[in-house]
Order: C-alpha cells, then sequence, then structure tokens
C-alpha cells in the first residue's frame, strides 16, 4: 500500500498519513479518502478540485464549512501570499512552478526545437 | 417553518441543551466540535429564515382575516371560512416565531467560530482536542447588559439612551500538529443606541443603531526545537509582543476592530493573526 500524497494542515503543512486509496487523474499523486473531492466523479484530489473551484469561481459548501471548503479556502489564501512551511518529505508532486519548464517558449516548437522547417540533419 | 422544526427536531440531546444554555464549552474532538456546530447553525439559518418571513406573513394574514370577515358579514356567510383560515394560519405562524425566538442564537457561530475553526481542524491531530468556550447567545442579550447610560438629547432626537453590552464570546486553545499551542480569544463591546424623535405629523419614531468594537488576541506558542522566530511583523492596528524561553518562543497578537454593526467580523482577522506568527518564523536548520 502507498502512502497519501496529499499535505495535511493550513498554517504549516506535513504529511497525510492515512494510507492511498487511488490515484488522482489531474496530478497523478496518491491520495486517501479524506484528500479525494467527494463530489468528483473520477479520482481528484482535494488540490486539483480546490484549484477548480478557484477557476470557476466557486468557494465549496459555504453552509457546511466543510473540509471541502477548507481546502479551497486553503487555495485562496496561498493565492493571496501565505506561504507555509513544510515539515513531510513528498517532493515530487510538482507545483504551477516546476509545470513552468516544459511549457513552450516564445517561438519555441511543442517539441523543443525552435525552427519549424528544420529536419533531423539539420544543426 | 417545517424546515425549521424538523431541524430542531433533529438535534441530538447535547446539542438541543447547548442552544437551551447558550453555552458551548469543553474538549471536544475538532470533527464532533464542528458536527455540533453545523448542526446549530444550519438550525439557527432555517429558524432565522423563518422568522423574517413570520414577522411579514402573520400581520399580512392577520388584516387579511378582518378584510375578508368585514366581506363576509357584509355579502354572504358562505365566505366565513375564508377570515378563520386566514386568523388560524396568523396565530400558527405567530406562534411559531415565538417558540422559535428564545432558541435564536448569535450569528457570530457560523459567521466566525465555525469557519475559523474548520480551518483550525486542518492543523489539529484527529486523536487530539480543542478546547472551546462559546457563549451562543445574542450580543445584546440582557446577561450581557452592562450599563445603561443616562438619556441626552442628540441634535433632532429628543431621547437617546444608550446600553452598553460586553460579549466574551469566543475563546479556546489547541495542539496543533507541529507542537504548537494557539489560544484565542474574541471579545465585543458593543453600543446600543436607541433615539427616539418626533417627526412633523406629531408621531414619535424610534430608531436602534448599534456599534461594536471587538477585540482579538491570538497568542502562538511555537516550539523552539522546531522554529527559529524573527522579526515579527504584525499587520496595521495589530499590536505585537514576543517572549522567548528555552523551549518556546510565544508570540501575542492583539488587534481592535470598530463596526457599525452587530454583523459578525471576517474570521480571516484570526486567520491572518496566526499566520502573521507563522510568518516570522523559520524551520530549525534552515537559512533565514
Amino acid at each position: 500500500m502507498t502512502q497519501c500524497e496529499c499535505r495535511a494542515g493550513f498554517f504549516s503543512l506535513r504529511d497525510c498519513e492515512n494510507m492511498a486509496l487511488a490515484q488522482c487523474v489531474e496530478c497523478a499523486r496518491w491520495i486517501c479518502a479524506l484528500h479525494s473531492a467527494p463530489e468528483a466523479v473520477m479520482s481528484t484530489c482535494r488540490d486539483c478540485q480546490a484549484r477548480r473551484d478557484q477557476g470557476t469561481g466557486t468557494t465549496g459548501d459555504r453552509d457546511t464549512y466543510d473540509d471541502g471548503w477548507a481546502h479551497s479556502y486553503r487555495e485562496r489564501y496561498y493565492g493571496s501570499g501565505y506561504t507555509p512551511m513544510y515539515s513531510g518529505s513528498h517532493h515530487h508532486h510538482y507545483d504551477n512552478q516546476d509545470a513552468q519548464s516544459f511549457a513552450p517558449r516564445d517561438g519555441e516548437m511543442e517539441d523543443g526545437s525552435d525552427d519549424p522547417q528544420a529536419g533531423f540533419g539539420d544543426s | 417553518m417545517f424546515a425549521a422544526f424538523r431541524a430542531l427536531q433533529q438535534l441530538s440531546n447535547t446539542q438541543r441543551e447547548a442552544i437551551e444554555s447558550k453555552q458551548v464549552s469543553g474538549a471536544y474532538p475538532p470533527s464532533l466540535l464542528l458536527d455540533n456546530l453545523r448542526a446549530l447553525s444550519e438550525f439557527d439559518r432555517l429558524a432565522d429564515k423563518w422568522r423574517r418571513t413570520a414577522t411579514i406573513a402573520a400581520p399580512i394574514l392577520a388584516v387579511a382575516a378582518v378584510f375578508t370577515l368585514m366581506i363576509s358579514l357584509h355579502t354572504t356567510t358562505y365566505l366565513l371560512p375564508l377570515p378563520i383560515a386566514l386568523l388560524v394560519a396568523a396565530v400558527v405562524i405567530a406562534v411559531s416565531f415565538f417558540r422559535l425566538r428564545p432558541l435564536d442564537i448569535s450569528n457570530n457561530v457560523r459567521g466566525v467560530a465555525l469557519p475559523f475553526l474548520a480551518i483550525l481542524k486542518q492543523d489539529i491531530a484527529a486523536t487530539d482536542r480543542v478546547r472551546v468556550r462559546l457563549d451562543l447567545a445574542l450580543p445584546t442579550d440582557k446577561r450581557k447588559q452592562v450599563e445603561v447610560l443616562p438619556a441626552y438629547v442628540r441634535g433632532q432626537y429628543h431621547k437617546v439612551i444608550d446600553t452598553l453590552f460586553a460579549d466574551p464570546w469566543f475563546e479556546g486553545s489547541a495542539r496543533l500538529a507541529d507542537g504548537t499551542v494557539l489560544r484565542w480569544r474574541v471579545r465585543d463591546d458593543v453600543r446600543e443606541s436607541k433615539r427616539t424623535k418626533r417627526n412633523r405629523r406629531g408621531k414619535y419614531k424610534t430608531k436602534t443603531r448599534h456599534y461594536k468594537r471587538s477585540e482579538i488576541a491570538v497568542v502562538v506558542s511555537l516550539p523552539s526545537k522546531r522554529y527559529v522566530v524573527h522579526d515579527v511583523a504584525g499587520s496595521a492596528g495589530q499590536r505585537v509582543t514576543v517572549r522567548r524561553d528555552v523551549k518556546r518562543c510565544t508570540i501575542k497578537l492583539q488587534r481592535k476592530l470598530k463596526l457599525k454593526s452587530l454583523e459578525p467580523i471576517d474570521p480571516r482577522f484570526l486567520i491572518d493573526a496566526i499566520s502573521a506568527a507563522y510568518r516570522s518564523a523559520t524551520p530549525v536548520g534552515s537559512a533565514a
């Protein structure tokens, strides 16, 4: 069994201690029942769900203030400038900053080449 | 109406006791405390909604009952069941209003305590407990009255009576998963100003205004073996004191807010105070 790769906490983050049950279809992290978004049809972690909520402008269930709302609030709060400390060991979750390395630069093709007409022989 | 009474019936004995005594006090697992507060908040939300409807519906139905009674007496008695039905409906609504009114709880519960504790739960281990003392009574409850000031004249108002209320409604403590000990306290001081004037037609009109001063105090005690605390930068209007000893660095942040209504404060003020303490710390062994 794999351990859940999500980070628990709000003011300071730590590794989740639960065992994973599924893999998030968006970020590919292993997630436990507590960190999977209950309203998602496919397995999605609460962080990805919160990011999606932020994109669509929804805020989770404000009437119940459940864990889904707390994750959504956490995502927005971190977006406003707070960077929590992390005391765990799961460092292989790629954030947006990591993903930027793979985004094509201006004038660059998806495969990394810079000349669309160039063949394999061109240097 | 049915939704509010159904929510009341669904409350457990503990929740009913809390709503009747207007107190939640003790050490609870965070999930249990949140479940209890969610149930109380949901009941209060439905009861508030119903009471707002009832204050409009009951007088309208009563007037309609009198009006249709007059018509039926002057035309045909076959119409008589209509005013009776309207009167019965008005009475039922009025009775439900007066039954729910004593069970009204402060909006601070669902506006501040519930979201704050839902956030705090994320940082508390499931096996740990959070200690709270939560006063559910309204900020202008008789028991919270401190003083009634002598009446005075102000502009067009020939009689102004100010009543002062002290409401230390929320305090608690918790040990967070990283070893930090957190304590918090929210105290509201309310001034209720009842202003009476006489209009041009000779009628007396009274307006009630509320002014609130909220004092938020947060004490964050960070373990020295885990965190190195640097200068604490509080936000504008925040008073910060730092006390260091061998085991812990204790940061106290206080802030006063002024509001011109009884609306709950934004729970973000509490969250910001705690995060201000964390912002000043770095993990032991990392570069500052």
